[in-house]
């Protein structure tokens, strides 16, 4: 199994050399002024892109086909698809957890609508879980990779966030942000099961 | 005999294309050519092989073991080459090898070097700078490396220029050289298989027509050009397959010699597997 998050390391490295460039560069740029908020969103999009990338690569190479092939069992095979996922979502979030931990100590500690960036750093989180735990699901179920269309949709959401400012109530972020990550953690769980049985039926094409 | 690869009743049905009881057995220290027109089953009966697809029914045998038991250890011991390079375009050979060597316990990463200089392969080239020859040899070197016993090969050929065919079939035949190695390989290119297979399992419409040694099938059936009137003095039991063309009729007998023996004025020509394989796919039964 180390050999496919070595593939997945080895194809991507440009890609994720370049998107840390780019991720250190916007949190060097953004929490400073007190929105780790916004550095967030961006690394979600981030860590979206490299498993949206790795899968789109193995499905034009016929990588998915030869795999099979190879001496792995296909729960080993899943198995280093959702760890390279989750990885990349883990280096985003210590990324993101020392930014706000800084924000914290060092700038006064409030972000966006006066809440502290520990609870949107937990909300986004939460966000990115679940973002990554549907993606991975219906990849495996209806072989779809809808990465594109949440990324976009990620993307949007500042946008979206400006006409909705006045739902968002900083009192109600905390209890939020907290469900989000624990439904995000609990759908990682649901998404495993749901891709393995999907998986292990699936029949190469 | 012991076989190297044993396929037993493999069924696998879709909605409009069924396997239906595939059985054949690859002895050890053979090739078996896998014959069968575009949409025949080649490719889904090796898929099966491999669990890369579910079976119906059937059961696979490699090297002695159950493919549902032992699928782990099967797949350690064979190499697999499809039609097409499986590896991504900006990948190196020498990316390949470690990505492969953290997966196969066996990996040589010396034997792959080997095979690579060989096949003239630049390790530190990527996999988008190759030719479609290229490609293929490359995967031939990444079956080969780890050393396997069996080695199923699906349209490994195919796209090949005959230089690069003939450096390919002359690596199956050293492969071959050791008693306890196999090979089933499937292709179109019957002029290839003439080469090199000891063995042909021709399949039409998801189904085995004939599963035999090469050698046993030129020795005994033969091909008689005659006219539509003298078709009909051919004993019934001789005749496998007839084509009607412009001419008359070309007729595929069972056994040559016995039929010289009746039919002292008809010449016969010998078969070639293309001969075999277009009386089973276009010819009619009497």
């Amino acid at each position: 199994m180390n050999g496919l998050l070595l593939k997945d390391w080895i194809s991507l490295r440009t890609a994720i050399v370049l998107v840390v460039i780019v991720f250190l560069f916007c949190t060097a740029l953004f929490v400073p002024w007190g929105v780790s908020s916004v550095v967030f969103l961006i690394g979600i999009a981030m860590a979206l892109l490299l498993p949206v990338n790795a899968m789109t690569l193995d499905t034009a190479s016929r990588w998915e086909r030869y795999v099979l092939a190879l001496p792995l069992s296909r729960r080993e095979i899943l198995a280093a698809r959702y760890q390279f996922a989750y990885l990349c979502l883990g280096v985003v979030a210590l990324i993101c957890g020392i930014a706000a931990v800084v924000s914290v100590l060092f700038l006064d500690g409030y972000d966006l609508l006066g809440v502290s960036p520990l609870i949107w750093w937990t909300g986004c989180m939460g966000v990115a879980l679940l973002i990554l735990d549907l993606m991975l699901a219906v990849y495996f179920v209806y072989r779809m990779n809808i990465g594109i269309l949440l990324f976009v949709v990620v993307c949007f959401v500042p946008t979206l966030a400006v006409y909705v400012q006045d739902l968002m109530v900083p009192a109600l972020l905390s209890p939020l942000a907290l469900v989000l990550l624990l439904a995000g953690l609990l759908g990682l769980w649901i998404s495993w099961r749901v891709a393995l049985q999907a998986f292990e039926c699936w029949d190469a094409a | 005999m012991e076989y190297a690869i044993n396929v037993t009743g493999l069924c696998k049905s879709y909605q409009d294309f069924a396997l239906d009881n595939v059985s054949f057995a690859v002895p050890k220290g053979s090739i078996m050519g896998f014959i069968g027109e575009n949409g025949a089953g080649k490719s889904t009966t090796i898929k099966a092989m491999l669990n890369l697809i579910h079976r119906d029914a059937g059961t696979v045998e490699i090297l002695g073991m159950d493919l549902d038991g032992h699928e782990k250890e099967i797949k350690e011991r064979i190499g697999v080459v499809f039609d097409e390079c499986c590896f991504h375009d900006n990948l190196t050979p020498a990316d390949i090898s470690k990505i492969l060597g953290n997966i196969y316990q066996n990996w040589d990463g010396r034997l792959y070097q080997k095979y690579l200089a060989q096949f003239g392969l630049d390790e530190k080239k990527k996999i988008k700078e190759f030719s479609r020859g290229m490609k293929m040899k490359l995967g031939i070197a990444a079956a080969l490396a780890h050393r396997p016993d069996v080695l199923i090969l699906d349209e490994a050929t195919s796209g090949l220029d005959p230089i690069v065919r003939e450096e390919i079939l002359d690596i199956f035949l050293d492969f071959i050289q050791d008693e306890n190695h196999a090979i089933l390989i499937s292709s179109h290119i019957t002029s290839d298989l003439d080469k090199i297979a000891d063995y042909l399992t021709f399949i039409h419409h998801g189904r085995i027509i004939l599963s035999s040694g090469r050698d046993d099938l030129m020795d005994s059936m033969g091909i008689v050009k005659c006219g539509t009137e003298e078709l009909e003095k051919i004993e019934q039991d001789q005749i496998i397959r007839y084509r009607k063309n412009q001419f008359g009729c070309e007729v595929l007998i069972r056994n040559k010699r016995s039929f010289a023996v009746g039919h002292p004025e008809m010449v016969i020509d010998p078969v070639t597997t293309e001969a075999i394989m277009l009386f089973y796919s276009r010819g009619e039964e009497l």
